[in-house]
């Protein structure tokens, strides 16, 4: 039989992480191309160019970019879109 | 390099002409290099990780892989579809000719129709074709642009050297020029952004 106080200990972690912000992060892969990424970004994201281009520079120049941050669950919905289109990109919990 | 070109109709599908032969084998392609039978290492790019949380992951597995998967193989089909409608146009004889397969097999040129409702199939499809190329044949960032510097203008005493993957980076860079096409046309940027992709002022 589970110790209660574990099981409660769990369940308090996991509302955390559900409570807690997570961001999307895009890395930077060596053949997509810059247009299709600012395109991506501004589709999913409904981001004007400039800030889409800007994002899209950050993966190119710094090999990373944290595109979006927010509730974990609609995270899980951007993530799907971004590998749908073939973006290399994850999910992590700001502040674990 | 000739290139083909594109043009909108006006019900907004798009339409390739002026293809050459050397692009339209390269575009014959592309529904084998979107087969779900590749190697774990294409697998592994196409349907990366989420995250580093485990309860992530395996909900992952169990409901969002799938639908990429389908998601690939409807755009197979598509192209697949499109592919099957490709147009040829044969060209005269050069001077000298009477029989045209005497030169390269045949001299013709080909176009391609895309509905608009496929175009971004066609994007997406692409991507997956060049990704799958870009990690068979373990393709770098620089491998690309040495290509890129090569290609602007070849040292005849010193030609590179050709092998199978300096093919792969070339039909990278083909189905590269393809999908660029398409998305200046899709998603062309404000006409005062700065864009690398962008072709630039003869005065710049």
């Amino acid at each position: 039989m589970p110790d209660p106080g574990t099981s409660q200990q769990t369940d308090t972690i996991t509302e955390t992480k559900l409570a807690l912000p997570w961001q999307l992060i895009v890395h930077n892969d060596p053949v997509t191309l810059m247009s299709y990424v600012t395109m991506v970004l501004q589709r999913l994201f409904g981001y004007a160019f400039e800030k889409a281009y800007g994002l899209m520079m950050e993966v190119h120049t710094d090999g990373r970019s944290i595109v979006w941050t927010g509730a974990r669950e609609q995270a899980e919905i951007y993530l799907h879109k971004l590998h749908a289109a073939q973006l290399l990109a994850t999910m992590e919990c700001v502040g674990e | 390099m000739m290139g083909p070109r594109l043009d909108r109709l006006s019900d907004g599908s798009l339409r390739f002409t002026e293809i050459a032969p050397w692009f339209y084998s390269v575009l014959l392609e592309v529904p084998e290099l979107l087969d779900s039978d590749q190697p774990e290492a294409v697998s592994q790019r196409l349907y990366p990780e989420p995250s580093d949380d485990e309860e992530i992951r395996e909900s992952w597995d169990k409901y969002v892989r799938p639908d990429l998967f389908a998601l690939v193989a409807s755009a197979r089909e598509i192209v697949l579809k499109d592919l099957g409608n490709i147009g040829r146009i044969e060209l005269p004889p050069p001077d000298g000719l009477d029989d045209p397969m005497e030169v390269l097999g045949g001299l013709a040129l080909w176009s391609l129709e895309i509905p608009v409702g496929h175009v971004q199939a066609w994007i997406s499809a692409l991507n997956v074709a060049r990704l799958t190329l870009s990690t068979r044949f373990d393709v770098e960032h620089g491998d690309m642009e040495e290509q890129d510097d090569q290609e602007d203008g070849v040292d005849e005493e010193d030609p590179p050297e050709f092998d199978m993957r300096t093919f792969a980076i070339t039909r990278i860079h083909l189905l590269g020029w393809i999908q660029q096409m398409m998305i200046e046309e899709e998603n062309p940027p404000p006409s005062d952004a700065d864009a690398p992709w962008m072709p630039k002022d003869e005065d710049d």
